[in-house]
């Protein structure tokens, strides 16, 4: 049961990077994206070639991050005077066509077969109790993203993004580059996006274009709206809860006496639910956003 | 208010992770010996996987009347791929990372069957194969096995089929998968070095629900013949919209149950095909112990090879030892004493089917038959 | 394919000037057989594009649930006719009045409680509601495929295009329910108060129009006709529980390209999306063909087109 936990736990940290970036978009800048699975995809693609190809694992990731920057540019070129429900569109249409490209042409990762064996980073070093060494490593991963856009949040960078967010003309007419700021903002979100990618990659062992179908968007969705939108440890809570459902229903389908056909549509379900009843009754999500109270030429945390 | 919050999630937390703490249970307790099984049990493979998931019961049926292994009961754990490489890969984690079983037998799909192959491979876990045919299959590694002859067996026999039927002009229609592409390999390179020309080869992509686009490429060319696999719900569209478009050729299939298991009688009627032999005196006695448990006839060929595949892990079980490495080791010994459904099956030095019989087959009224030319 | 042809073949339809006439490609499809695959595509599109519409202009949200309310619509007929027997007509039409019945209960048990909430959040309730209908269509029927069970049909041959009976069918239902449509915006009590409160709510609201009962037509009448267009699909191809959602970014597209909110756009657009799909597909420049397997990459292209070009669409969008 050990097992279980740590492959959960490691699931876990990796959704909540990817939700964390989300929020960083979504919650704080208040642009509707539903690309992230792109941005995955990307990080995922470029870590694990790099890798296979012999590119130290540090490097291959953070290839991934500056490409998932560029995809991140093109999406806010033309977008960035569009309403969300727009936005949502072409995010959505973006993604599906990176993803139809990668998919179709196969003399650049192998199109529909995908990647498979791939090769998890010190493995030799760690045989046996590998799932828990990448358990730390994960965890790692996740304070630092935490920590980092935490800090980016009450920066006065963060400011304008929550101003953007609440009155994007207030802002434009303060002189802020209204483009600039959300351009970052995608970048930020997506080179975060792009890092739980590659540890997504190199811990399954098998990436296909497939594996980045909308459907992951959507859950990554789910995990901050029932979370907590614009609330970091929201997110966090949210991932915990919703890979918590991912994973456990090939367990539970054994004690449950569920036809293995089932297991598949109600876990989809019960996200849709879930999702619906939180955007209804409590759209805030289990831990709303917190507040901050700016008086003047200070700023307090407060609730 | 807040506190109050606080306690509800901890709550729905907590109720959530119940089921993980009875957890124990499972990995066969009380004197079992288990091991894993994945199958298309949902998605476009249904049918085969299935038929495969009846196979390995009606073995293990038979394996513990026998008296198990060494009189422990053998004990199978089903987990479902969905037709997807992703779900196949996560049902081979949680088989290996959790259940900790020391042999697999799955998937179905080369696409699918691949990479769940590559994590069992890396993990010391013998996997066991009586679907996927892609030459990729024997590049996996000495922890894979199959019961099933792979591409370049079928491929080539089903273009020489082609061209004793009198057929020189063909295209070609695989799906856009390492099975697919495996196949398409081999039928072009038999045909074109026996003087047969390729019209098209169109590799379809999976799960749509409209092919014409591709149908009308294949058919461009007016090729005589069209040689061609296709999954099962797929290739009950294909043939539809072909006939719909009064295309006509005369289709050529390899796997033809697989083909034709779902289609449209009509759509399908006059194909002629291939698939792994299985009327032979112990293919025999399978059937009708199938019939006699399920009620019906075997969907096709999967069910015994699925079939053949349990029995050789059981046997090799009882012969080296009930860990991965005893197994993999034992199996290239057992398979030599065995009498398998399919006819003579032996590994080859990358635990792969040595030699495939095939039979002849046609479609007609409804079902599919031998086929004397 | 080239020997069933009938008739005249016609020079290719050059989109991008190019090199002068002797190359002179011939495309592989009739002109007749190109407009009739148009118009079925079309009829298609058209149906659920008014649905996404519709609710766009009454509600002011984009809905991703509308494709599902179509993928529900063609399963529910299923339902009435493979599984208790009814004649497929009626199957249809109680399929189609219940499904739209299923709209306004959503709208009672969500969206009303939205009314206040911003538009984003409605769009994404109705992600969620679109993954919940999916997965309960799983649920109750499985993920195999099903269909209509009217079998093979024998193809027939009209001034030079093959077409199936059933594709006649798609495009005089779409066409019949276009106008219907049409006429009762214009000549019905509740089609003018429709109009009413899509042009000005307030006004509406204060000639004596209860808007809260307009929505709720409107919720009925919009998941009526994507249940329509489903089941159009599921007697054209087969049913599965994505059937709704593969078309989602076409879907979009198409009421985007015409205007967001307007019906007569809706139509429009689909037309417009379904010729430069199919024109697309089938162009034969000098041996470049566009590739079949980037077919749904054009619904981005159009996308990106309309709205570098003319975001509000060609017949423009309502203003809200």
């Amino acid at each position: 049961m050990l097992a279980f936990l740590i492959h959960f736990l490691v699931m876990t940290g990796i959704f909540a990077i990817v939700a964390l970036s989300l929020n960083f978009q979504v919650g704080l800048t208040g642009l509707s994206n539903f690309g992230q699975a792109a941005f995955m995809l990307i990080g995922a693609y470029t870590s694990a070639m790099m890798y296979m190809a012999g590119v130290p694992f540090v490097f291959g990731v953070l290839a991934g991050m500056v490409v998932s920057s560029i995809f991140a540019l093109i999406i806010a070129l033309p977008s960035h005077n569009l309403r969300a429900d727009y936005w949502a569109i072409v995010s959505i249409a973006a993604a599906e066509s990176l993803r139809l490209f990668v998919n179709n042409e196969k003399w650049l990762a192998e199109g529909p077969f995908g990647i498979r064996g791939i090769p998890r980073p010190l493995s030799s070093l760690f045989g046996d109790s590998y799932t828990l060494f990448y358990l730390v490593f994960v965890v790692v991963c996740l304070a630092a993203v935490y920590f980092a856009l935490e800090r980016l949040n009450r920066s006065p960078f963060g400011r304008v993004l929550r101003g953007l967010r609440e009155a994007e003309d207030l802002m434009e007419a303060l002189g802020k580059d209204v483009f600039r700021f959300k351009a970052l903002a995608m970048i930020v979100g997506g080179l975060v996006a792009a890092l739980g990618g590659s540890l997504y990659a190199h811990y399954i062992t098998f990436i296909s274009p497939e594996t980045f179908a909308p459907d992951v968007t959507f859950l990554i969705w789910t995990m901050m709206i029932v979370g907590g939108s614009g609330n970091a440890k929201g997110v966090l809570l949210g991932a915990l809860v919703i890979t918590l459902l991912n994973t456990s229903t090939r367990l539970l389908k054994d004690y449950l006496y569920l036809p293995s056909s089932l297991v598949a549509a109600l876990r989809t379900l019960s996200i849709g639910v879930l999702t619906i009843g939180f955007v209804v009754a409590r759209p805030q999500g289990i831990l709303p956003e917190r507040r901050h109270v700016v008086s003047y030429g200070k700023e307090e945390g407060g609730s | 208010m807040k506190t109050l919050h606080k306690l509800v999630a901890l709550l729905v937390v907590v109720v959530l992770l119940l089921p993980t703490t009875a957890c124990g249970q499972l990995g066969g307790g009380g004197g079992e010996l288990t091991i894993g099984a994945i199958f298309p049990l949902t998605g476009a493979s249904t049918h085969e996987g299935i038929d495969e998931r009846r196979g390995v019961e009606l073995a293990v049926e038979q394996i513990n009347a026998d008296g198990g292994i060494d009189g422990r009961d053998l004990k199978v754990i089903f987990e479902d791929s969905e037709s997807r490489p992703e779900a196949g890969t996560d049902a081979a984690h949680k088989l290996i990372d959790v259940n900790k079983v020391p042999a697999i037998i799955g998937i179905f799909s080369s696409g699918v069957t691949l990479p769940a192959a590559a994590y069992a491979q890396e993990q010391g876990v013998v996997m066991v194969n009586p679907g996927s045919t892609s030459p990729k299959c024997a590049e996996v590694g000495d922890y894979f096995f199959s019961t099933i002859g792979l591409d370049h067996l079928m491929g080539s026999e089903q273009a020489k089929l082609a061209l004793d039927e009198g057929y020189t002009k063909a295209a070609i229609l695989v799906p856009n998968n390492p099975f697919g592409i495996g196949m398409e390999e081999w039928m072009v390179k038999t045909f074109e070095e026996n003087g047969g020309e390729i019209t098209t080869i169109i590799e379809y992509p999976l799960a749509q629900t409209d092919y014409r686009a591709e149908l009308q490429r294949l058919f461009e060319g007016d090729p005589e013949a069209i040689l061609y696999t296709a999954y099962g719900e797929e290739s009950k569209i294909l043939t539809k919209q072909a006939m719909e478009m009064g295309a006509e050729a005369q289709w050529i299939g390899g796997y033809l149950t697989m083909c034709t298991g779902v289609a449209d009688p009509q759509t399908v009627d006059g194909h002629i095909g291939l698939e792994p032999a299985y009327h032979m005196p112990a293919g025999q006695a399978f059937t009708e112990a199938f019939k006699e448990k399920f009620g019906e006839e075997p969907g096709g060929p999967f069910s015994y090879l699925a079939y053949d595949a349990a029995w050789l892990i059981a046997l090799a079980m009882r012969e080296g030892g009930t860990d991965a490495e005893s197994i993999k080791n034992a199996l290239p010994e057992v398979a030599k004493g065995y009498d398998a459904a399919t006819g003579d099956l032996e590994f080859d030095e990358n635990g792969q089917r040595l030699e495939q019989p095939y039979d002849e087959l046609i479609y007609t009224d409804g079902h599919v038959e031998l086929y004397n030319q | 394919m080239g020997s069933a042809l009938l008739g005249a073949r016609c020079p290719v339809v050059y989109l991008i000037p190019l090199q002068p006439a002797p190359d002179l490609e011939e495309v592989d499809v009739q002109i007749t057989q190109l407009i009739f695959n148009i118009l079925t595509r079309a009829s298609e599109l058209a149906l659920i594009g008014i649905s996404l519409t519709l609710v766009y202009d009454l509600l002011d949200f984009a809905s991703f649930a509308q494709n599902s309310f179509a993928t529900l619509g063609a399963y529910l007929a299923l339902l009435f006719s493979v599984g208790l027997g009814m004649p497929l007509i009626l199957a249809a039409v109680l399929a189609v009045i219940i499904t739209g019945i299923l709209g306004m209960l959503t709208d009672r048990a969500i969206f009303q409680w939205l009314r206040e909430s911003s538009a984003f959040i409605r769009m994404v309730a109705s992600i969620g509601l679109a993954q919940g209908i999916r997965s309960m269509v799983q649920v109750f029927w499985g993920g195999q495929i099903k269909d209509y069970g009217l079998g093979v049909q024998e193809p027939l041959t009209i001034l030079g295009a093959t077409v199936t009976p059933i594709r006649i069918l798609i495009v005089v239902v779409a066409g019949v329910a276009m106008l219907g449509f049409h006429l009762f915006l214009h000549r019905t009590n509740l089609g003018r108060s429709i109009r009413a409160t899509s042009d000005n709510r307030e006004l509406a609201e204060a000639t004596g129009i209860d808007t809260e009962r307009v929505v709720l037509y409107v919720w009925f009448l919009a998941c009526a006709f994507a249940a329509i267009g489903g089941i159009l699909i599921g007697l054209e191809t087969q049913l599965r529980p994505s059937m709704g959602q593969v078309i989602l970014l076409a879907t979009f597209c198409v009421v985007i390209l015409g205007g967001i909110g307007n019906v007569y756009g809706a139509m429009v657009g689909s037309l417009i999306f379904a010729a430069a799909e199919n024109i697309g597909i089938a162009i034969n420049i000098g041996g470049f063909q566009f590739p079949v397997r980037y077919k749904p990459a054009l619904a981005f292209i159009v996308l990106i087109l309309t709205l570098l070009i003319r975001p509000s669409g060609v017949l423009g969008r309502k203003e809200s």
